[in-house]
């Protein structure tokens, strides 16, 4: 167990500025919006909501991607096995995603408090969030987070696995599938339907629910793709 | 060679033994058949030309790659995804990547965190003598600088079964001298089984006890160095004399000056008998016995 708390560790070195950028990012983006909706909310009626908290979960994504495509090698190099290497970043991960959702659980907590910071600002819990108790909350932030990651280390898996050619191969048929599916979906006149499934299913199965089991099937996939990779 | 006879082992047991290892990369053969052991305690050197199979031979016994038939035993166990085995096995391979962030001194905790008989003041030693950059980033690193990371973190992780692969690339004389000394010195004082995979065979040729030599993915050659050296010569006189003197003899190269023949040949020729026919015994540096092997084994081949 040491030894994978080992391996984990190694995901975090030489990583500071790529765990401080994305705060810092999140906080601009923050103080930002206080400013633009401080000076703009007198003339508007709805309770402001902003997107800027993507920029952490994309950053979890780059971070997937290299967390596999870079210390991968370099793991195998230092006699790592690839089970322990999975187990360690799979710790990481699991880890990062508890830090990051508590921290915007708490930030929420106080937004909510303060009545979105005296504006009504909705940036921490996107207008709907907040509905939820804070477990619930929790769940919304986390499991997007780890699918966002989750993504990410599949990319770096199929290139570690199977180079550029892979990436590439993989970024078409998926760009194909979505497009057949949408195709198909708007021959058949389903369109309305799944219009229909997005608003009558709980934000919760859409956030928290539906994406576990992405995340499930992506790290199998990767796992499986890992198992005989060489570096 | 893969027939190759065994007196010792007895008591030195084989910590690797290699039977039949086949590695296919597409339509190319980069490993052939080879088979081989390892004993405890010893600095081998695994030689050959660029390209013939060297790097890949390492990765199938540390599991990095894995064989298209035949089987590897390192230290009892398959070494594909085998903790137990690993962890007494280093290999910084030549091409060895760092994640890109990475500075020096983060290679070496890394290094730290994961070789249980990591030696802390030794790693620090070799960082002194080497002049590595501990505050640099891994990836800013000359071919030199990066080599001296690889020989600091091979030699202090201090593993049962040690492979440096070529790890001389962009060092000078000087620091490849230091590593060469280094090497010995820590080895006399941990023994451990040493594996040198090299092309430049005169500057190893006092280290190695034991010589492995691969050509195209075949092992060609598995020989401690000593035998090596006391059955390959090159006899030089009047060419009927020399010819009289290797019959019976495998003969390895064989070129002409003037009146004098030279030969190199891989068998016993007796002083006495020799020097009775006017012909003079000369020994034969490694480097040349490998290239003159290498070279009647290619013309074997075609």
């Amino acid at each position: 167990m040491n030894r994978i708390v080992a391996i984990a560790r190694l995901q975090a070195l030489g990583r500071h500025g790529a765990l401080v950028w994305p705060i810092t990012i999140l906080a601009i983006a923050f103080a930002v919006n206080l400013v633009v909706f401080a000076s703009i909310s007198d003339t508007t009626t709805d309770d402001p909501v902003t997107a800027a908290l993507a920029s952490i979960y994309i950053t979890a994504l780059a971070f997937g991607a290299m967390a596999v495509s870079q210390h991968f090698p370099f793991a195998l190099g230092m006699s790592v096995t690839r089970r322990e290497f999975s187990a360690g970043l799979g710790l990481f991960v699991l880890v990062q995603a508890i830090a990051y959702s508590a921290l915007l659980v708490v930030l929420q907590s106080i937004e909510d408090y303060t009545n979105g910071w005296g504006l009504r600002l909705r940036f921490f819990g996107l207008g709907f969030i907040n509905h939820y108790a804070p477990p619930v909350q929790f769940l919304m932030y986390a499991v997007p987070m780890l699918l966002m990651t989750l993504v990410g280390v599949a990319a770096g898996v199929v290139y570690i696995r199977w180079r550029v050619n892979g990436v590439l191969t993989a970024t078409a048929a998926l760009l194909l599938l979505l497009g057949a599916t949408a195709a198909l979906l708007g021959v058949f006149d389903r369109w309305p339907a799944v219009g229909h499934w997005l608003t009558h299913t709980s934000p919760v199965a859409l956030f928290a629910g539906w994406p576990l089991l992405l995340v499930a099937a992506l790290g199998a996939g990767s796992w499986l793709a890992l198992r005989r990779a060489t570096a | 060679m893969s027939g190759t006879q065994r007196s010792e082992g007895a008591g030195t047991g084989a910590i690797v033994s290699a039977r039949g290892v086949t590695k296919r990369f597409g339509g190319v053969t980069a490993l052939d058949g080879v088979t081989f052991d390892l004993r405890r305690n010893g600095i081998y050197g695994l030689l050959g030309r660029n390209g013939a199979g060297k790097t890949t031979l390492m990765q199938v016994l540390t599991g990095q790659q894995i064989a298209s038939a035949g089987t590897v035993e390192t230290f009892g166990g398959h070494p594909y995804e085998n903790e137990q085995v690993l962890r007494q096995v280093s290999f910084i391979k030549e091409s060895q990547r760092y994640p890109d962030a990475f500075r020096v001194r983060d290679a070496l905790l890394a290094a730290r965190l994961l070789f249980p008989n990591w030696d802390e003041a030794f790693a620090r030693e070799l960082v002194h003598d080497f002049g590595l950059p501990v505050k640099r980033d891994v990836k800013k690193l000359s071919r030199g600088m990066l080599s001296a990371l690889g020989v600091t973190l091979g030699l202090a992780a201090r593993a049962p079964l040690t492979f440096f692969d070529e790890p001389y690339l962009g060092l000078d004389a000087v620091a490849r001298q230091l590593f060469y000394d280094r090497l010995l010195a820590d080895y006399a004082e941990f023994p451990r089984t040493v594996v040198l995979s090299t092309h430049l065979i005169d500057e190893v040729s006092d280290l190695i006890e034991h010589v492995l030599l691969i050509e195209r993915g075949r092992l060609v050659l598995d020989e401690s160095a000593d035998t090596l050296r006391g059955q390959v010569v090159t006899l030089v006189g009047p060419a009927n004399a020399v010819d009289a003197l290797t019959v019976n003899v495998d003969e390895l190269h064989r070129e002409r000056l003037g009146p004098l023949t030279r030969a190199t040949i891989r068998g016993r020729v007796e002083l006495g008998e020799a020097r009775a026919a006017g012909v003079e015994l000369q020994p034969v540096t490694l480097q040349q016995l490998v290239v003159r092997i290498t070279t009647a084994d290619l013309k074997g081949l075609s």
